[in-house]
C-alpha cells in the first residue's frame, strides 16, 4: 500500500489523474474504499470511457473524506491476449497515479505525487488473457 | 545478399526492440516515404501516400544490385506529439476526432524525419518534416466508428459486471479480494459474448485502420546537406524542398483495394550541380508539378508517376514501381524509370525495405 501524505487537509480537495501506458482493451476504475473495515464499503468515483484505461484530472472529493477513513483504489482491467510474453509485459507495464491535493484557487499544489504500479499489485488469468492492476493509496 | 540483410536486420531489430512492448509492424505499403528521404529523389517514388503517424518508425533499403554486406540507406521519422510528449497513445486514440467526416489535425499528425543516403562518394543527410492538412473520411470509416464504440461500450458492461468493485468485498490488494478477483476474471474469460465481443472489437479496428480518405491534402518539407569524398570539411547545402500532395482513394471490391490519383506541386532549391568548368556548384530553383495513379490489391501496389519540372527543357521523372508486402516488417519494392537528370537518370531499383514502426509501445519515460 502506498501512502498519500496530506498538507492541509482541513481546506483541501483531493484530484486524482490515471495515466495507462497500454493501447489494446483497458478500464480502470477509482473507488473509494472505507478504511480499516474487513468489509469495506466501496464507491466508484470515476471510470474510464470504454476501451480506453485513461482517467484525466478529476475532483475526488474533499480531503477530510478521505484523510485516514477512506484509501483512493484504482483497479485498472487490461486486455492482454495479444501479448505473448505476459511476464516480460508485466515487467515493462507502465501506469501513472497522480494525486494532487489543492484548494481549487490559482497558486502552487499543497501536495502532489505520482505513483507507479508494482508487479505485486497485479493479477493475471489463468489463460493468461486478462490483468489487473490494484493501487491502494491510504490517504494521511 | 537480401537473406544476409534480411537476418541481420531481424537481428537488429530482436536487440534494439526485444520486449513485449516494443510491437514491431508495418502498416502500411510505403516505406520509405519519409521526406528526408523523398527530397533526394533516389526512391522509387516521389509522390507518396499519406500514412498513418507511428510514434518512430526506422527504414532502411538495401537494392538487390548493391554489393555490400549492410545497407547504406537509413530513414528515421518520429511524432513529436506521441514521442517527446510523457503521453501513451491509447486505444481509442485510434478513431479519436477520426468520427468525423473532415478533420484536421496538422499538431497531431506531424512528424520530423532524418535519412542518410550514399551514392558514389557523396554522402546526403537530410531531415524533413511532414504532416496531413486536411482529410475527408470515406462513409464507411465513420459508420464503422460510430459501430467500433457500440461495441466498446457492450464490452465495458461485460467486463464491469464481471470486475467492477462490489460491496460488501474484502479490502483491495488483500489475499482474499486477490483470490476473489481471479476467480471473477477467469469467470469473465469463459463467457462466450466476452470473447466475440473484444474479437469483433479488434477486428474492426483493423478494418477502420486500413481505410483509406476519399480526399487528403498533406504538406512536407525537407533540407538536405551533403559531403563529398567522406571529407567533413567538404559538407555544404544541397537542397531544399518543400511540397504538398492531394490524393483521392477509390474504393474497389475487397477489404484492402483501391485506386488512387494524386496532384502533387513542390518547390525545389538545390546546389549539387557541379560546374567542371568554373569549378562551382550551380544554384538552381525549380518548380516540380505532377500526378500519380497508383492500384492497390491488398498486399500489392502497382503505381506510375509523373512529375514535369517547369522552366527546365524537357526535364521530367517518369517512374514506374511496384511493392509488396512480404511480412509485417518487409517490403519488396521496386521501381524503373527515368529520373530529372539529363545524364545518369535512369532509376532501376529492386530491393527490401526493411520498417520497424515502433508505435505508442517504445518506452516513453
Amino acid at each position: 500500500m502506498d501512502v498519500f501524505t496530506t498538507q492541509k487537509p482541513t481546506t483541501s480537495k483531493l484530484f486524482v489523474e490515471v495515466r495507462v501506458f497500454y493501447k489494446d482493451l483497458a478500464r480502470t476504475w477509482v473507488i473509494k474504499e472505507q478504511a480499516n473495515s474487513q468489509t469495506p464499503q466501496k464507491e466508484t468515483l470515476k471510470d474510464s470511457i470504454p476501451g480506453n484505461g485513461n482517467i484525466d484530472f478529476f475532483e475526488a472529493g474533499a480531503t477530510t473524506l478521505f484523510k485516514d477513513l477512506n484509501h483512493i483504489v484504482v483497479v485498472t482491467y487490461l486486455d492482454i491476449h495479444k501479448v505473448k510474453d505476459p511476464v516480460a509485459f508485466m515487467a515493462d507495464l507502465k501506469i501513472e497515479y497522480q494525486i494532487v491535493e489543492d484548494d481549487d484557487t490559482p497558486g502552487h499544489f499543497f501536495e502532489n505525487k505520482t505513483f507507479v504500479c508494482k508487479k505485486e499489485e497485479m493479477l493475471i488469468s489463468d489463460k493468461k488473457e486478462s490483468l489487473l492492476i490494484t493501487k491502494v493509496i491510504a490517504i494521511q | 545478399m537480401i537473406r544476409k540483410f534480411i537476418a541481420a536486420s531481424l537481428l537488429f531489430s530482436r536487440v534494439a526492440f526485444a520486449q513485449e512492448t516494443g510491437e514491431i509492424t508495418v502498416k502500411n505499403l510505403e516505406l520509405p516515404s519519409a521526406p528526408a528521404f523523398a527530397i533526394l529523389d533516389y526512391s522509387t517514388t516521389n509522390i507518396s501516400t499519406p500514412t498513418t503517424v507511428q510514434a518512430l518508425t526506422l527504414s532502411l533499403v538495401n537494392a538487390s544490385s548493391s554489393s555490400e554486406g549492410f545497407p547504406s540507406n537509413y530513414a528515421l521519422e518520429f511524432s513529436p506529439y506521441w514521442v517527446l510528449r510523457n503521453k501513451s497513445q491509447n486505444f481509442t486514440d485510434y478513431f479519436s476526432k477520426e468520427e468525423y467526416e473532415k478533420y484536421s489535425k496538422p499538431y497531431k499528425n506531424m512528424s520530423v524525419s532524418f535519412a542518410t543516403v550514399k551514392k558514389d562518394t557523396i554522402q546526403n543527410v537530410s531531415v524533413g518534416i511532414r504532416t496531413n492538412i486536411f482529410t475527408i473520411n470515406r462513409k464507411e470509416k465513420t459508420e464503422n466508428i460510430k459501430a467500433l464504440k457500440n461495441q466498446l461500450a457492450r464490452f465495458a458492461t461485460i467486463v464491469d459486471a464481471s470486475l467492477a468493485p462490489l460491496t460488501p468485498e474484502p479490502p483491495s490488494g488483500s489475499p482474499e479480494y486477490n483470490a476473489i478477483m481471479l476467480k471473477r476474471m477467469d469467470q469473465m474469460e469463459k463467457q462466450g459474448k466476452f470473447a466475440a465481443t473484444r474479437d469483433s472489437i479488434y477486428k474492426n479496428l483493423e478494418t477502420i485502420t486500413q481505410m483509406k480518405p476519399v480526399f487528403s491534402i498533406d504538406a512536407a518539407m525537407a533540407y538536405n546537406h551533403f559531403f563529398d569524398g567522406n571529407e567533413f570539411a567538404s559538407g555544404k547545402f544541397g537542397k531544399f524542398g518543400a511540397w504538398t500532395t492531394l490524393s483521392e482513394n477509390f474504393l474497389l471490391r475487397g477489404d484492402n483495394n483501391y485506386i488512387s490519383l494524386y496532384q502533387y506541386a513542390r518547390f525545389l532549391a538545390s546546389e549539387m550541380d557541379y560546374d567542371a568548368v568554373n569549378g562551382v556548384y550551380d544554384k538552381d530553383q525549380r518548380f516540380d508539378i505532377g500526378t500519380k495513379v497508383e492500384l492497390q490489391l491488398d498486399k500489392l501496389s502497382l503505381g506510375y508517376e509523373y512529375i514535369k519540372r517547369l522552366g527546365s527543357d524537357g526535364n521530367y521523372r517518369s517512374v514506374g514501381n511496384i511493392k509488396y508486402l512480404l511480412s509485417e516488417t518487409l517490403i519488396l519494392n521496386g521501381g524503373f524509370g527515368k529520373n530529372f537528370e539529363h545524364t545518369d537518370n535512369l532509376v532501376s531499383f529492386l530491393g527490401i525495405s526493411w520498417g520497424l514502426s515502433a508505435n505508442n509501445k517504445i518506452p516513453v519515460k
